[in-house]
């Protein structure tokens, strides 16, 4: 077992691992289940989360590569209360059916638009490979991150 | 990873080497994709090289470009001033957070078949950097693959870079596959010296995927050098008889299809500009 | 600005919690002293078990329970209609996967070291992996006393004599590949035992009800005593109809024994390898036709492969049996659908439900015949295909809405750009382009044969601050069933949408409505919730009435004001409510959905197959990489028979997402089987199409021509979004390459095979020598 210590949208959490556990092992055990399990093998992307600033599969990744890093899950980016423009557009879109695909695409989406605010429809169809989705077809997603990139550019904030 | 005990995280390469060196039972951590799934209950020690940044450059310098080993696929991909094979194949890996993660290093070290980047790098002549505390070491990537590349370095190495001269030769890569985040089902990279009229000077062909390992095609640029273009029609007769990687997918037919297509459209994409 | 749709364009009642991560699937409860459960699968297809030693497994630290087939705490058999599928296997394997020992522990890790210390010895038997060999008189004999679960038939009119009197005839034989669901979220259920001696299982599902069924069945409680709750269902598209009822009687046999909540989350290439599956079937469709291109004629053989088990196999093959024929009026129809047993992967319901497997073959040989007699493949649909004047469906019926397939021929060729792409497809270098179509007619709802099922309810609860509680019995697996509920109930009562809060199914607080398949979620919850309405809103009305001394008549509720037609006297929605529940009033009903018996001839498969029918067409433009048979999609026109549009944004959703998962069939997704194995479990090697496959263009129309038995004209679209996408795809390559095409899917290899099978180079494969 080794003791490790990390954040996870600002808050420190610290615990023990062993060799073979994964961040998405050790992020769902401490509560933070909005990071999806959808495979064995790091090919859903559901796991996907943001880890200084890098967008990767927590399904991959060893716990303890996590230590002195900050993770980010979609928690962070906004609430009910205050949505973040990305949640606000893909509810407007439409792009949200089954949702388990979702809270990583929106973090895969954020990490886009912090790189490349003003991304072209390629641009956004590779930012958006690494997440499989069954059921809306992809259509309705990639125009909720152009109306995500519309959104923020008016708020004039990222 | 299940006897794990110990977790290093150097922040520089002579931290790094002395690690190696020391470190009971070691092993390397670069982009961190692939250790999830080792089952090896021998390892002790984890050295975590994502501090080391002597690791992160791309440079250009002694008229050679370097790509130090904890180069993401990302940062290959995105570099306009790259040989475009290069940045072809940094973008056939996997998807985004894949390639956000995976380095030169892991795919040239991982050793499994559906690793894009070595093919790519061995076509231009690529040479791997292997340091320790006692030195560096120069080694061909043809040389790498001779054996499993686990098995080429030495236990208290590290790769710390690729190096490749005439970088900017006619060269193009391509991955044949279902999708575009799909392993590769066979992976091509053509580059020469130069092209005159239909002749060809110095060709390299390389496969990945339908072999374990990168392989030249040294029939193949045999041929490609003596009759020039001409010798695309007669690739055929070269594959009857060569032996693939068995792969569930596909037959073996339809693999070497795709070597002798891939071959063709390479080598004129390499002619005509780069761009497959 | 919004073209269709009824709804007051709020976000969908699910969109928020989604979007901020809050939304809990079944894996993310973890309630006090939980157990994981784990399954042992047999590794091989067909044998005989010599012994399962667990004794190892037992001692492993933190497990808790590991039950063979003699530990079960109830009955060992759980088939849905056939009795002939064990919940653990006690002698025979019949499948890769099948279940042999159940294992419970305190975490994952101690459950895996469990599972690998479980000695399993296995006497291997000759299986049966071809089902074209199913009633060879060898065959091996998979299940039961034949390989042969149930024949389906159609008969009408005199099929030999219409082969006699043709003047062509087109025949052709399909192999057409089966599908995974590849539903993001794994299956995955949770039961405990209450103190009271219930228990409550949550579960991601499309039946809640039938869960309720096996459970209380298995634990022998009375239904009353099991409560399911549908957690919020990450994907379902059939695959979790039936099949959830396994890992759910599973996790019940664990926690029955070790008195604990146990939650089992199957692992994805497990998922993959073992739950229900698209059927593969082979279909020999023969067509007797005119020189005129009328067909006099169709004659079909289709070969159901079901696996080891019957599940609902036979149900699918209804449905596939009697939409075989197509969207067209034929005299003389015979077809024989056979469901077989093998040891392949487990047939079962999956999106389209065998219509679409079906279509493939009906809509390429239409393209045959065209080709044959030089037609266009419209003009030879409209030739035969059912219109006001030829009505009749293969069942025999009049069909009251023929007239919509015409309409939808001429709207399909005019927005896919057919005449400018067909005549002349481009072709440069290695690329041929190419446009298809695909045209089918689906019966909504349960086929005839599941008419037993055919019920749902709505509970409405007006509260007296005027908000609205709604428990359907259909469930949300993403596609939008909640929302268009709430759109249904708000427009039936006259009141603003978000006053109303649907709740995902609650088998306690709902009587049992029947599967959400069938696309029948729109049709039988929408009508439970209009029969509700109707019962609710007269007792609103009478209230405001008095409240504003004029006769109820006088009154209409409309945005949530009750109102004279001349607005002279108005009162609003929640002041009626508040003295509606001064009054002591009852504010609930139960409102009921039964569909109308039908009769139905199961022998010659005439009479009232479906309740009413929707048609759909798909226009697919290919580009074809003829040195590697890499197929490109261009673009993809889908137009679709709907009724009426409950919401624009839901149902332009269904339709991505059926032409993406038709896509993903018709080219990618294939089946590498050693020996009943799947050799490409999971994501790595079972690709389904991402991001980058999206076509550039997916156009859309609706044509709504309201359905008399639909709330609000409304049929449904689950299944016809997907049917015939696949269909087209194979006549576009078919116009791509000149070549029949008789095999999906269309993956690159295969494409290349059918080039040069068709030019003359007949390599076989090597590994198949």
């Amino acid at each position: 077992m080794m003791d490790i210590s990390f954040k996870v949208n600002g808050k420190e959490l610290h615990v023990s691992v062993t060799g073979n556990e994964s961040l998405l092992d050790v992020l769902r055990k401490n509560g933070f289940t909005s990071v999806k399990r959808g495979c064995s093998e790091g090919e859903c992307g559901a796991c996907g989360v943001i880890v200084d600033g890098v967008y990767l599969k927590s399904c991959l990744m060893l716990a303890v590569q996590a230590h002195g890093r900050e993770v980010m899950t979609v928690e962070a980016l906004g609430d009910v209360q205050e949505p973040h423009p990305i949640q606000v557009a893909v509810v407007e879109e439409g792009a949200v059916q089954c949702g388990f695909c979702t809270p990583s695409r929106i973090l895969a989406s954020y990490s886009l638009l912090q790189n490349s605010p003003n991304p072209s429809d390629d641009e956004v169809k590779e930012a958006l490979d690494g997440n499989l989705c069954r059921c809306t077809g992809y259509v309705k997603q990639l125009s909720a991150v152009k109306k995500a990139a519309e959104l923020i550019g008016k708020e004039g904030e990222a | 990873m299940k006897n794990v005990e110990k977790f290093i995280r150097p922040t520089n390469i002579s931290e790094l080497l002395e690690a190696r060196a020391k470190e009971e039972n070691n092993i390397l951590l670069a982009g961190g994709t692939s250790l999830i799934f080792s089952k090896d209950a021998s390892v002790r020690t984890i050295i975590d090289m994502s501090e080391v940044n002597e690791l992160k450059n791309i440079e250009f310098s002694d008229g050679k470009l370097k790509l130090g080993a904890m180069v993401t696929m990302t940062q290959l991909r995105h570099r306009s001033d790259l040989p475009v094979a290069i940045r072809n194949a940094a973008l056939s890996v996997a998807s985004t957070p894949i390639r956000n993660v995976v380095t030169v290093g892991g795919e040239v070290m991982r050793g499994v078949y559906w690793n894009d980047l070595p093919v790519a790098l061995m076509a231009l002549d690529a040479v791997a950097v292997f340091a320790s505390t006692t030195g560096e070491r120069a080694m061909p990537l043809e040389e790498v693959f001779s054996l499993h590349p686990t098995k080429t370095i030495r236990p208290d190495e590290v790769l710390t870079r690729v190096e490749l001269t005439d970088y900017m030769r006619p060269a193009a890569f391509h991955k044949f596959s279902k999708t575009a985040t799909d392993y590769a089902i066979a992976s091509i990279a053509f580059s020469a010296r130069s092209f005159e009229g239909s002749t060809v000077r110095e060709p390299k062909v390389v496969v990945g995927a339908v072999t374990p390992l990168p392989r030249r095609l040294n029939d193949v640029e045999r041929l490609l050098s003596e009759k020039g273009e001409s010798a695309l029609e007669e690739l055929e007769t070269l594959f009857s008889g060569f032996k693939t990687r068995p792969d569930f997918r596909v037959s073996a037919e339809y693999q070497r299809n795709l070597m002798i297509v891939g071959i063709r459209r390479l080598f004129r994409a390499a002619r005509d500009g780069g761009e497959e | 600005m919004k073209k269709y749709g009824i709804d007051q364009g709020l976000p969908r009642p699910d969109a928020h919690a989604k979007v901020t991560g809050k939304a809990r699937y079944v894996n993310d409860y973890h309630p006090p002293k939980m157990l994981i459960g784990g399954i042992v699968g047999s590794p091989v297809a067909s044998g005989r078990i010599k012994s399962i030693d667990v004794s190892e497994a037992r001692r492993v630290p933190g497990i808790h329970a590991v039950l063979t087939a003699d530990d079960l705490p109830g009955p060992n058999s759980m088939g849905i209609i056939y009795d002939d599928q064990p919940v653990l296997v006690k002698d025979r394997v019949r499948m890769v996967g099948d279940r042999l020992v159940l294992i419970a522990g305190e975490t994952r890790e101690a459950v895996e070291e469990a599972k690998r210390r479980v000695k399993v010895d296995i006497e291997p038997l000759p299986g049966l992996y071809d089902v074209t060999r199913a009633l060879d008189p060898d065959a091996p004999v998979v299940n039961g006393d034949s390989n042969l679960i149930r024949e389906f038939k159609v008969i009408h009119g005199d099929v030999e004599s219409a082969a006699h009197d043709a003047e062509i005839t087109i025949s052709g034989e399909y192999h057409i590949g089966g599908q995974e669901h590849a539903y993001l979220e794994p299956q995955g259920t949770l039961a405990f035992p209450e103190a009271d001696g219930s228990w409550t299982v949550y579960v991601t599902a499309q039946c809640p009800f039938y869960v309720r069924a096996a459970v209380a069945r298995f634990l022998k409680l009375p239904i009353s005593m099991v409560h399911v709750v549908q957690t919020v269902t990450g994907g379902g598209f059939g695959g979790k109809e039936d099949y959830p009822n396994e890992p759910a009687v599973c996790a019940a046999a664990l926690a029955k024994v070790t008195g604990r909540p146990v939650k089992l989350i199957y692992a994805r290439d497990y998922d993959m390898q073992v739950t229900t599956k698209r059927h593969p079937m082979v279909i020999r469709h023969t067509l007797h036709a005119r020189r005129d291109g009328k067909v006099v004629g169709v004659d079909l053989e289709i070969l159901v492969d079901a696996g080891a088990y019957a599940g609902l196999s036979t149900v699918v093959a209804e449905r596939a049996n009697i939409s075989s024929v197509g969207p067209y009026e034929i005299p003389n129809i015979r077809v024989s659908t056979k469901v077989l047993y093998t040891n392949n992967l487990f047939g079962g319901p999956y999106r389209g439900f065998g219509a679409p497997q079906v279509a493939a073959a009906h809509e390429s040989q239409m393209d045959r015949l065209a080709s044959a007699l030089g037609m266009d493949p419209f003009e030879v649909r409209r030739i035969n295909g059912v219109s006001r004047e030829h009505p009749m469906f293969a069942s025999g019926e009049n069909l009251p809405q023929a007239h919509i397939y015409p309409e939808l021929l001429d709207r399909l060729e005019e927005l896919s750009g057919w005449k400018q792409y067909r005549n002349q497809p481009a072709s440069s270098g290695r690329y041929r382009e190419g446009i298809g179509i695909g045209t089918i007619i689906y019966g909504v709802n349960l086929h005839s044969g599941g008419q037993r099922l055919d019920r749902s309810a709505a509970y409405i609860i007006v509260q007296q601050d005027g908000s609205v509680n709604v428990a359907v019995g259909v469930t949300e697996m993403g596609q939008g069933a909640l929302a268009a509920m709430r759109t249904m109930a708000a427009r039936a009562l006259g009141i603003s949408e978000d006053l109303i809060y649907v709740t995902q199914v609650d088998t306690n607080q709902v009587p049992d409505s029947g599967p959400t398949v069938a696309s029948r979620a729109t049709v039988s919850g929408g009508r439970a919730i209009l029969d509700a309405v109707s019962k609710l809103r007269p007792r609103f009305l009478e209230v405001a009435a008095d409240m504003l001394g004029v006769s109820p008549g006088a009154l209409d509720l409309r945005d949530g004001v009750f109102s004279t037609s001349d607005g002279s006297a108005l009162v609003s929605w929640p002041e009626v409510t508040a003295e509606y529940y001064v009054r002591r009033l009852n504010p609930a009903v139960v409102g009921w959905f039964r569909s109308p018996d039908r009769e139905y001839d199961h022998d010659t498969g005439q009479g009232r197959a479906y309740m009413f029918y929707a048609f759909a067409g798909h226009a697919v433009r290919v580009r074809v990489d003829t040195e590697t048979g890499k197929v490109d999609v261009l673009d993809v026109t889908a137009v679709h028979d709907v009724g009426r549009v409950i919401s624009e944004v839901g149902i332009e959703g269904q339709v991505h997402g059926g032409v993406i998962q038709g896509l993903g069939w018709a080219l990618l997704e294939e089946f590498r089987m050693k020996e009943g194995r799947m050799l490409n479990a999971g994501f790595t090697d079972y690709l389904i199409p991402t991001a980058m496959d999206a076509p550039a263009d997916i156009k859309m129309y609706f044509i709504e021509d309201p359905e008399p038995q639909g709330p609000f004209g409304a049929k449904g679209i689950g299944e016809p979004s997907f049917i015939s996408v696949g269909a087209a795809v194979m006549n576009a390559v078919y116009h791509a390459l000149g070549t029949e095409v008789d095999i999906l899917p269309l993956t690159p290899e295969n494409v290349w095979r059918l080039m040069n099978r068709s030019a003359g180079n007949n390599a076989a494969r090597e590994d198949e020598k």
